[in-house]
């Protein structure tokens, strides 16, 4: 009885590989090729197998860029909820002799925003600012810390997006698209570049704990790539991947020989059916069987010295950004690709203390700022910055008004969700130091000078790893897809 | 590779048979003009046919080599069009050679004709092959090099036309407006070509200066297809729109200078940024490395069976950077084994590997590495002797080693040596202060400790 439902599987699972696609995919070699093609299509007649023997083909084996790319990993630090630039990067002062008085008519006029109803009122800097660095940039002192690497960052204030709520933006930011089903960065730079480190994951993922970001586990999903590219969560807090360890009682070897008996089954269904998700599925159990030993051993951020520890505020065990930051230098170090982290708790409404513009939003600076600012000095340090692009952002920015949810003034200091201008930093992967690009209006509403848009920062580091973001590109559903959608254009003029 | 591949890298070496053939067929066809070669022409008929047949074949294989794909798609449509008109027309002539043969100057109208096609269409096979460009790259290359650096000492004396405008239109638009080509009928290389505009009207509206040609298609947004320069040509930079914007404003004035037209803030910035943009061009050129084959496959497997990580620099820049990080063996044979192939090497890995100081016995072979990491390993000043053999190197990250002072005075003298990561080395800190004294174009880093903030307590307390 078990052997006829396995053997009808097996028959419905051949069927559904002849479909009307393949059938027409077949044909394209034309007519006249039809006959020849359906013989040996399939016959890979002169390659068959690889060197070692497998069949697999490591899909993360490394691939050339278009041109020599001066970054070789990059470190995405992404702030969900979008944090407030007005009170970190972008200083108004003009804004703070406006604070409390009605929002002229022009800059809501036509808009559409989050939670704003009516006419809101302008609010001043709820920070003070001061020149820092060589370069004298204001920063302010929400970040007291960073002075100390402003000189290695390039801030660019004038970023703008199209998306006002969180999902979406997230999306855009990440996937090149406000809607859910395409690759993350991540998962195009893998697929573009592999990973110089076979044991670990060429994509690695680190949220602070507490709430994940709003768009969910697509931000880092592989979309229409092969899944192997998609990010690997990684908890810096219990175990490092979930479900990479041993069952109680299953010995490393006993592992190693059901890994190969399922891949032989796997390449033998391979050669039948010759379904690349089958080749991701064999390189991605042979991947978890070398992680088990590396990644724990990447993973844990005790055996760290204690200047270190002191560096970053980094206390081990616990999940937090800290911690995050520190394993992104320690994933970076050993060839990780991308590391992507999410930190959580940005979006500074105002509408209890904890999202407060002069509470809640100093503590997730100090929360913050210290560990950032490691990060770049200890990349530095180990000579690793020159090829490691370290990028900072939310998904969107913040209103010059407070917000008054529903009309009504809110209880705290908060601000809106904004798209038209916000504050974003690169450093590191050849970008310029202590310097600034873009600007916007007095009150910080408008780009007017050097606004570039979500497309234009991802073309960048596309071009930073060495990739013309038009021609990274993977055929799906008959069109060939990329990143940047038909948008974007690398910032030059913050290329060193 | 499958079979039908293999019928499309046929392509290549089967085209050679109509072009051979159809020449063959117009030359017999022209001599057949003359009495005493008439006898030729009972042939032609067949030879020709078999051009036919081996040009269909070509098509086929050419066809097929197609679906490979290609990074010049539209030059490989074009090349598969021309190529099918080429085949039909010859076939045309086929059947229709006899009606033709009647009217001697429509024939020979024909002969020339069907010779052009076929060199235009075996012209495109060629650019696809060598790369465009191939044929004339000779004769080119000497125009190429006339390009003027920027020479301006002060730039409030420089004549923004001639020095700033016309310069920035040399640079990047005369290639395809100028003596050469006048793409929409205008020349940008003169004055008087420039006042004259180009067939959609005046580059210039002083009046309006967003309407004039010039402004109004570079400002357009680089997707659309009036943008100029286009999109993938080398764009105008901010600064050099900044500078055309403002001559424009104030007049354009064919022979004021930068101090008459009285720049304001933000052009002295613009001006500042240009000059050093177009500075810059001349002397940060691009590092050229000499050209090298792709690496052979079977060396390159036997590498990565030994743990090494092999990428290749770029598409068109066959060297490679080498990572170690799981190197199976000891790392002493893995770097031999890396030897035999040390021509390709230009970036080598070694971070965190059991690398041991004798490991690295074979390193003056690598004379092109320009980058190396021998940080966190048991290496001491012995490995970097062998390190400072290498005269191209401009990268040396020595973090977390055994290494001294003594063993980095010698990296110093390397010409080419940029950056030296030193952090958690042996050196002390008086050490660190005369190294960095030290007369050299090498920068020592040997990390910044973090400075805690002073964080007042009331603002903590706020944040809480």
């Amino acid at each position: 009885m078990a052997k006829e439902k396995i053997q009808l599987e097996a028959q419905s699972t051949a069927l559904s590989y002849q479909t009307r696609r393949h059938f027409l995919g077949k044909c394209r070699t034309g007519m006249g090729m039809m006959a020849l093609g359906s013989v040996l299509d399939g016959c890979n007649l002169f390659s068959g197998s690889n060197a070692d023997g497998s069949l697999v083909s490591n899909p993360l084996s490394p691939r050339s860029p278009h041109f020599q790319g001066k970054a070789k990993s990059v470190i995405f630090l992404h702030m969900a909820g979008a944090p407030s630039q007005l009170e970190m990067f972008d200083y108004k002062p003009e804004l703070q002799k406006m604070d409390g008085l009605d929002c002229p008519d022009s800059f809501i006029q036509g808009k559409k925003f989050a939670f704003i109803r009516g006419v809101p009122k302008l609010l001043g800097p709820q920070a003070n600012f001061k020149q820092y660095g060589q370069s004298g940039l204001w920063l302010s002192d929400n970040l007291p810390h960073f002075q100390q690497v402003i000189d290695d960052v390039t801030i660019l204030k004038a970023v703008n997006t199209d998306q006002f709520n969180h999902a979406p933006a997230q999306l855009l930011m990440h996937c090149g698209t406000p809607r859910l089903g395409r690759p993350s960065m991540g998962s195009w730079v893998t697929y573009g570049l592999g990973s110089e480190n076979s044991n670990l994951p060429g994509f690695v993922v680190l949220t602070s704990g507490g709430r994940n970001p709003d768009a969910g586990k697509s931000i880092w999903g592989s979309g229409f790539l092969p899944s192997v590219y998609q990010g690997v969560q990684c908890r810096s807090e219990g175990d490092p991947v979930l479900f990479l360890e041993d069952p109680n009682g299953f010995d490393r070897d006993m592992r190693k020989a059901s890994i190969e008996a399922i891949n032989n089954v796997n390449e033998l269904s391979y050669k039948e059916y010759k379904d690349p998700e089958i080749l991701s599925r064999i390189s991605q159990y042979e991947m978890a069987f070398k992680m088990q030993i590396a990644v724990p051993d990447v993973m844990s951020i005790a055996d760290e010295p204690a200047y270190i520890h002191e560096m970053y505020g980094t206390k081990p065990g616990q999940e937090s950004f800290a911690n995050n930051a520190l394993l992104a230098r320690k994933l970076v170090e050993k060839g990780v690709r991308f590391v992507q982290l999410f930190d959580w708790g940005w979006d500074s409404h105002g509408t209890g203390e904890d999202t407060a513009l002069d509470k809640g939003f100093i503590g997730k600076c100090l929360q913050t700022d210290k560990a950032v600012s490691a990060l770049l000095l200890d990349l530095k340090q180990r000579g690793l910055l020159e090829e490691t692009l370290v990028v900072w952002g939310g998904e969107f920015g913040r209103t010059p008004m407070q917000e008054n949810r529903d009309g009504k003034q809110n209880s705290f200091k908060g601000r809106d969700h904004h798209s038209d201008a916000f504050s974003m930093w690169m450093a590191g992967g050849g970008i310029k130091g202590g310097f600034s690009y873009g600007e916007t209006d007095p009150i910080g509403y408008n780009a007017i000078d050097g606004k570039v848009s979500v497309y234009d920062i991802q073309a960048t580091i596309l071009k930073q790893l060495g990739f013309d973001h038009e021609q990274l590109t993977y055929q799906f559903q008959g069109r060939p897809f990329r990143l940047t959608d038909v948008f974007g254009k690398p910032i030059d003029p913050i290329i060193a | 590779m499958n079979l039908i591949e293999l019928i499309g890298r046929f392509h290549p070496v089967l085209v050679h048979l109509p072009i051979g053939i159809f020449v063959l067929v117009i030359v017999m066809d022209g001599l057949t003009k003359f009495e005493k070669f008439s006898y030729l022409s009972a042939s032609i008929r067949l030879i020709l046919g078999l051009g036919i047949v081996s040009a269909i074949l070509s098509l086929v294989t050419g066809y097929t080599l197609s679906l490979e794909g290609s990074n010049n798609q539209d030059l490989v449509d074009t090349h598969q069009w021309t190529a099918i008109g080429t085949t039909s027309l010859f076939t045309a002539y086929y059947l229709l050679r006899q009606k033709l043969m009647a009217k001697q100057l429509a024939h020979s109208i024909t002969l020339i004709f069907l010779l052009g096609m076929l060199a235009w269409t075996g012209h495109q096979g060629g650019s696809l092959t060598h790369g465009e460009g191939f044929l004339t790259e000779g004769m080119l290359e000497a125009k190429a090099t006339t390009e003027q650096p920027l020479d301006i000492k002060d730039i409030n004396q420089a004549v923004v036309y001639k020095d700033l405008v016309q310069y920035t239109l040399n640079q990047k638009c005369v290639q395809c407006h100028g003596a050469e080509k006048q793409k929409g009928k205008l020349r940008l290389d003169e004055l008087s070509w420039i006042k004259a505009g180009g067939k959609n009207g005046n580059l210039i509206n002083v009046n309006n200066p967003a309407e004039g040609e010039l402004i109004k298609r570079i400002l357009l947004d680089d997707i659309d297809e009036h943008h100029m320069p286009p999109k993938e040509k080398t764009q105008l930079t901010d600064a050099e729109l900044a500078i055309f914007q403002w001559w424009i404003n104030s007049g354009a004035s064919f022979d004021k200078s930068v101090a008459a037209l009285a720049p304001d803030a933000k052009v002295i910035k613009a001006l500042a940024s240009f000059k050093e943009e177009n500075q810059k061009q001349v002397t940060s050129n691009k590092k050229i490395r000499a050209s090298i084959e792709p690496l052979d496959k079977k060396r390159k497997e036997k590498l990565e069976k030994m743990g090494w990580v092999v990428s290749t620099i770029a598409l068109d820049d066959y060297h490679i950077r080498l990572t170690g990080y799981n190197l199976e063996g000891t790392v002493k044979d893995a770097v031999d084994a890396a030897a035999e192939i040390s021509d390709h090497i230009v970036e080598l890995k070694l971070s965190f590997s059991a690398l041991k100081d004798n490991d690295l016995s074979n390193l003056s072979k690598f004379k092109n590495i320009e980058k190396i990491w021998l940080d966190h390993t048991d290496i001491s000043d012995i490995s970097l002797k062998q390190v400072s053999a290498l005269k191209d190197l401009e990268y040396l990250n020595i973090v977390s080693t055994n290494t001294t002072a003594n063993g980095l005075r010698s990296m110093m003298q390397l010409p080419n040596l940029k950056m030296i990561y030193a952090q958690g080395t042996k050196i002390t800190a008086e050490e660190r202060d005369a190294l960095k004294a030290s007369q050299s174009n090498t920068k020592l880093y040997f990390g910044d400790s973090m400075k805690s903030a002073i964080t007042d307590t009331l603002f903590t307390k706020k944040a809480e």
